[in-house]
């Protein structure tokens, strides 16, 4: 995989959700062909049979208790956000 | 060069003795220390946010506990810094981004509760890579950081804003965070003592996540011992973190001072190889030597796989920060953006606005590698190459109690000399991702000047839950070498 067509990079940043002028999605496409030549040096190794890197020596979820126990105010969390009412978070009308 | 205010060459240490015998009190103390940030930071831009009354008022206190006998822990009273990826209770938390501007957050994370809890008086949080995404502070929305050794010259990055704070003097010790090397990198440039422990041996509740399963919390100061000190502190189980360790913690203070006599230490030979700068080797070489003096086989080991370990990095940290920072879309917190009164135009407008160019940028190649069509080719393969990491660095862990290497292949680069060359950024941290991709703890060392008098850095790294030796051989290499001291930054 050494190029990148400019609908991919173009399908990434719909995927990404971000919005690019198409100067910066062109300089993207370049600087994706260069990043990805550079980490396809991985397919040199031969990885058939082994698993994906699942660490159990340092880190095993530790299971707690299934109680309740107060939690932050809602109504706290709600003044952080842009744009609220009593009910909850706003957004731009989804349904007409 | 002595310091003007002797106080700002005061070690964590230093800092509880003339505490402890009234010397000072907390209150004075960090008003020295509020008036040097106060005045020099304008250079350095280490910070950003300050909170001299909170401070002041918490000074107060602990001098009035402290009067009565009741101090919470022998740090009771001593200025602190913390890394803005890191949230503390009604303090706005940035990240270093336009896209978190205005957020308070309504709780401390677990860390800095285990600071205030032993009396740490938290004076600011400083600047970084916007997200933590970054090795030279200057992808943060306020601005780079400069470096206190040469103000043309950058700190690293991502936690160059604790790092420079901590070597310019500003407070004794500070913590940043660690997902690919991002303290033990500033601390190399900036000339001071950064640790990454082991993961899930310090919580990351509170922590503001780029790369979960990477990311740790961890120490920056001017000596091992405070680094030590702080270890102990913050390394406390945590059942908010799910992947907290419940191991039992043992003092690494307590330890320190026994030495390296009899260790078997190895030295990868792939990390002196091309492109080391000769500076840098033989400061590194000079620390060996100490190692060597002091009692510990230094044998010469092959780890052949980390050539792949940067590029396994890239693809599975960005992978992580695609995921993990899809949440900042104008609607919870944080920065909106409307666009024509259509939600998914809303989201695309608010990250455009909001997020840098790295940010983007490493968004867009996390989403890439977890496209359909290159998940397996680029995803899947990386988390197979991790494996053959972590294995290979087991097997040398059966022979070896530690291994070193240099931390940076050079000294600091200059403020701009590999921003817009992304590649050769992210090659910065080639020398330090590893511990994070096999979940080990790592510490630089300060091990010596260039003769353009930029700090050079010597890397230790233990096995898993190994604190305690790996700051045994931090603490030789510094009874041998000595710390570097404040730099004459203001000339």
């Amino acid at each position: 995989m050494a190029e990148i067509s400019m609908d991919e990079v173009r399908h990434i940043a719909m995927l990404s959700r971000i919005s690019f002028s198409d100067e910066e999605l062109e300089r993207l496409r370049h600087e994706f062909r260069d990043i990805i030549r550079w980490v396809d040096k991985l397919h040199e190794l031969n990885t058939e049979g082994l698993p994906p890197g699942a660490d159990t020596e340092t880190c095993s979820t530790s299971f707690r208790k299934d109680l309740t126990k107060p939690s932050h105010r809602a109504d706290v969390w709600r003044t952080l956000a842009p744009w609220c009412d009593e009910e909850g978070f706003k957004v731009p009308r989804v349904v007409e | 060069m002595m310091a003007i205010f002797p106080e700002t060459s005061w070690s964590l240490q230093d800092c509880s003795e003339k505490l402890r015998s009234g010397q000072i009190s907390s209150v004075e103390l960090c008003e020295i220390l509020l008036r040097g940030i106060q005045e020099k930071d304008k250079r350095l831009n280490a910070l950003i946010s300050l909170f001299p009354e909170q401070a002041l008022r918490q000074a107060e206190t602990m001098d009035q506990l402290r009067r009565v006998g009741e101090a919470p822990s022998p740090w009771a009273g001593i200025p602190i810094l913390i890394k803005d990826n890191l949230c503390m209770k009604d303090t706005a938390t940035t990240c270093g981004s336009k896209i978190l501007e205005g957020c308070v957050f309504p709780y401390d994370a677990t860390v800095v509760s285990l600071l205030k809890q032993k009396g740490f008086v938290i004076l600011g949080k400083t600047n970084m890579d916007e997200f933590a995404m970054g090795s030279s502070t200057e992808n943060s929305a306020m601005g780079p950081t400069r470096n206190p050794w040469n103000l043309d010259h950058t700190p690293g990055g991502s936690s160059g804003g604790s790092a420079a704070a901590v070597a310019a003097g500003f407070v004794p010790c500070a913590l940043g965070s660690d997902t690919g090397g991002s303290i033990r990198q500033p601390a190399a440039f900036c000339g001071v003592v950064g640790m990454k422990p082991t993961y899930g041996f310090v919580s990351r509740y509170g922590l503001v996540a780029f790369a979960s399963s990477l990311d740790q919390v961890g120490p920056l100061a001017r000596t091992v011992r405070d680094v030590a000190a702080l270890v102990d502190v913050i390394s406390v189980p945590d059942p908010l973190d799910s992947t907290s360790s419940f191991l039992p913690r043992q003092s690494v203070v307590s330890v320190l001072d026994q030495g390296v006599r009899g260790m078997v230490i190895g030295m990868p030979k792939e990390y002196f190889g091309e492109g080391l700068d000769d500076e840098v080797r033989s400061g590194v070489m000079k620390g060996i030597q100490c190692l060597r003096d002091a009692g510990a086989a230094v044998k010469e080991i092959s780890l052949p796989k980390t050539q792949y370990a940067i590029a396994t990095y890239y693809i599975l940290s960005t992978a992580e920060a695609s995921s993990n920072l899809a949440r900042y879309d104008g609607v919870q917190y944080g920065l909106r953006k409307s666009g024509n009164d259509e939600l998914t135009e809303m989201y695309r407008n608010t990250r455009r606005l909001g997020f840098g160019r790295e940010v983007k940028r490493r968004i867009m190649l996390g989403t890439y590698s977890l496209s359909s069509g290159y998940y397996d080719a680029y995803y899947s393969k990386a988390l197979r190459v991790q494996e053959i990491l972590r294995r290979e660095f087991a097997e040398a862990f059966r022979t070896c109690q530690l291994l070193v290497t240099p931390t940076t292949s050079t000294a600091a680069f200059k403020l701009g000399e590999r921003i817009n060359d992304p590649i050769a950024m992210y090659l910065s941290d080639a020398l330090t991702v590893s511990a994070n991709l096999v979940g080990i703890p790592a510490v630089s060392v300060p091990c010596g000047l260039t003769d353009k008098r930029l700090p050079i850095g010597i890397q230790l790294w233990a096995g898993p839950f190994h604190e305690q030796l790996l700051l045994r051989g931090a603490w030789i290499l510094e009874q041998s070498l000595g710390t570097l001291g404040i730099p004459d930054w203001e000339k």
